[in-house]
């Protein structure tokens, strides 16, 4: 049975551990993960035109993120199918609505205690993740404090 | 003589040989065409005249004069001469009083014409069918091109090549320090490194030319003596650290039971304590001497796939024989579920040394505080990281730390000669790989290195 999940991200090492979390509680069958990231559209003509998500999560993704993903995509490779990266661009529950179901999740996976870092171009899903009808599990996050390898491959390792 | 010179020589000669040969050649067919084509012009007016002298055609023979002047230059010395031509006549009279050899004559009545050429003066003779007979015409003329044209033809080709030889010639040796600078770059660079500063290194290009594969190598041999030295160098050093402490103990043991008469359950239980750290330091001189094994086996080193979860345990039961209060963890959490790609290219024995090298640092300086070993896998590399919660590396000396010798600041407490991590550094490089060290002062250190994945199947 292959199921896709949802996960929040911000594209930090810490918003990776969700994912060990989630997969760990998935028992039979795999899972599609799909990384959500919110981020307004520009407010330009010009940007507009030229807007392209590829060139967005590309400027998002950090090279540690990319090897993370790898990392874990290795540990658990029969229970990860694929992973992929989109960007919710909406402004409305039914957008969102609509974006879920585009996308075919059958589940949220959300942080508990846990805020999603925002830019000045991105905002923080959780709203709409409340008011979904899909079954939302939590996921309990502890926090990693000033340590020295934040932000490093290495975080990932020490948790 | 210096390859350099030699270089220099061979391209002089060589183009020296191509400028020769090629002006030689020039000038030969030159020769060759100008006095055929003298010679040409001289039969045409040997033909004319005779058509006018011989025929005594009035009318023609005018017309025939007036053409010759109009278009045929008059040559200098020219002469003509007409000879008639009878059988059995022998022409020697002839011959001595135009001073040319008789051959010249019999050719010109057996083949119908012949050329001579004596000095600068040059004859052809035709054989002329006329109204009143069979005619002999000579023509003499001197070659003017022979005597101007070709002598400045061969003044500019003797200055040509005098010029060229010395363009060459400079040419030459500047090419062949343009070649050999690089090589003489390194010479000047290697002859620098001495046993003191191995960790110098030649600066290799990003091009990828036969030079900096030259260099590419030598770096390559350093790195292996480096690694070789420094082996040595770390054995001595721990074995200084790592003994000295039972050996305390026995003699101090030794010198408390022996300073007066005991009785035999004292004597037994020193006895004892002695043996204990005797064994114990059995244990950490045949794991020293295990480390000290640099991995070259003979003449060459032994690259083979190492399974890097296997090597982790490896390390493990190595640290526990050296220290046995030691707190490593193995974190396997993130552990590749595909066993393939914990493979890589390597040679055991010196990567052992290097992690042990790191985890025994780890235990060091945390005082045996928990420290956690754990690996995963990208594509295509291999991870290790190590984690420790010790004093940590002051954030403006980080950059040093590959450096021989150099110790932190805050390490005074500790034991040690700032030889282990250099050490680990060239294992690493050895291996292709990467070792990236983060530290906050007092919170611990993280060391994560990367190795390249080797291309081995399961099995």
């Amino acid at each position: 049975m292959k199921r896709t999940i949802l996960i929040p991200t911000d594209f930090s090492i810490d918003s990776l551990k969700f994912l060990v979390e989630a997969v760990q509680s998935v028992q039979i069958g795999s899972i599609n993960v799909v990384f959500l990231h919110c981020a307004h559209l520009p407010n330009s003509i010009l940007d507009l035109l030229f807007y392209s998500k590829k060139e967005i999560i590309k400027s998002l993704v950090t090279p540690t993120f990319v090897d993370a993903c790898k990392v874990i995509r290795n540990k658990y490779q029969s229970k990860i199918n694929s992973t992929r990266i989109e960007i919710f661009t909406g402004h409305t529950q039914a957008a969102f609505e609509n974006f879920l179901e585009g996308n075919r999740i059958d589940e949220i996976f959300v942080p508990e205690n846990y805020i999603l870092k925002t830019t000045k171009n991105s905002f923080d899903p959780t709203p709409f993740i409340q008011r979904t009808e899909l079954p939302i599990t939590p996921v309990s996050w502890k926090q990693g404090g000033d340590i020295p390898e934040k932000n490093q491959l290495a975080e990932l390792f020490l948790t | 003589m210096r390859t350099q010179t030699k270089i220099a020589l061979i391209f002089f000669l060589v183009s020296m040989s191509t400028i020769v040969l090629l002006s030689a050649s020039v000038y030969f067919f030159i020769i060759r065409y100008s006095f055929a084509d003298f010679y040409k012009r001289l039969e045409i007016r040997g033909v004319v005249t005779a058509k006018a002298e011989l025929d005594q055609e009035e009318a023609s023979a005018a017309v025939l004069q007036e053409v010759r002047e109009m278009h045929l230059e008059k040559l200098p010395e020219e002469k003509e001469y007409f000879y008639e031509i009878t059988p059995g006549k022998t022409f020697e009279a002839e011959a001595r009083e135009l001073n040319i050899p008789l051959s010249f004559f019999e050719d010109l009545v057996q083949k119908g014409e012949a050329t001579f050429q004596s000095n600068n003066t040059f004859y052809a003779g035709i054989k002329y069918q006329g109204k009143k007979g069979l005619f002999a015409v000579i023509v003499s003329a001197d070659n003017y091109y022979n005597y101007h044209h070709l002598s400045y033809l061969r003044n500019i080709f003797f200055i040509g090549i005098v010029a060229a030889s010395l363009f060459s010639l400079s040419i030459a040796f500047v090419f062949s320090r343009q070649v050999f600078n690089p090589v003489k770059q390194i010479t000047d660079r290697v002859k620098e490194i001495s046993s003191q500063n191995l960790h110098l290194r030649l600066e290799s290009k990003k091009i990828n030319d036969e030079i900096s594969e030259l260099e590419t190598t030598f770096n390559n041999m350093l790195d292996r003596l480096e690694t070789a030295f420094e082996t040595q160098n770390n054995f001595i050093s721990n074995a200084s650290h790592e003994l000295s402490t039972p050996l305390t103990t026995i003699i101090g043991e030794a010198d408390v039971t022996l300073s007066k008469v005991r009785d035999t359950k004292e004597y037994i239980d020193s006895l004892m304590v002695i043996v204990q750290e005797a064994e114990r330091l059995e244990k950490i001189t045949k794991s020293l001497l295990f480390l000290a094994q640099t991995g070259f086996t003979g003449t060459s080193q032994k690259y083979d796939k190492v399974r890097v979860d296997q090597l982790v345990w490896d390390v493990k039961s190595t640290i526990d024989k050296l220290n046995p209060k030691n707190k490593v963890q193995l974190n396997l959490s993130l552990m590749p579920e595909d066993p393939a790609k914990l493979k890589i290219r390597g040679n055991e024995q010196l990567l052992l040394l290097a992690l042990t090298n790191i985890v025994n640092n780890a235990c060091k300086y945390s005082n045996n505080q928990p420290v956690t070993l754990s690996i995963g896998t990208l594509e295509d590399k291999v991870i290790i990281v190590v984690k420790d919660t010790g004093i940590g590396i002051p954030e403006n000396e980080l950059k040093f730390i590959y450096d021989p010798f150099f110790r932190a600041s805050n390490t005074k407490d500790f034991e040690g000669y700032g030889i282990g991590l250099p050490l680990t550094r060239n294992i690493v490089r050895l291996h292709a790989g990467e070792i990236t060290v983060t530290s906050k002062v007092n919170q611990g250190t993280v060391v994560q290195l990367t190795f390249p994945k080797g291309n081995y199947s399961v099995g």
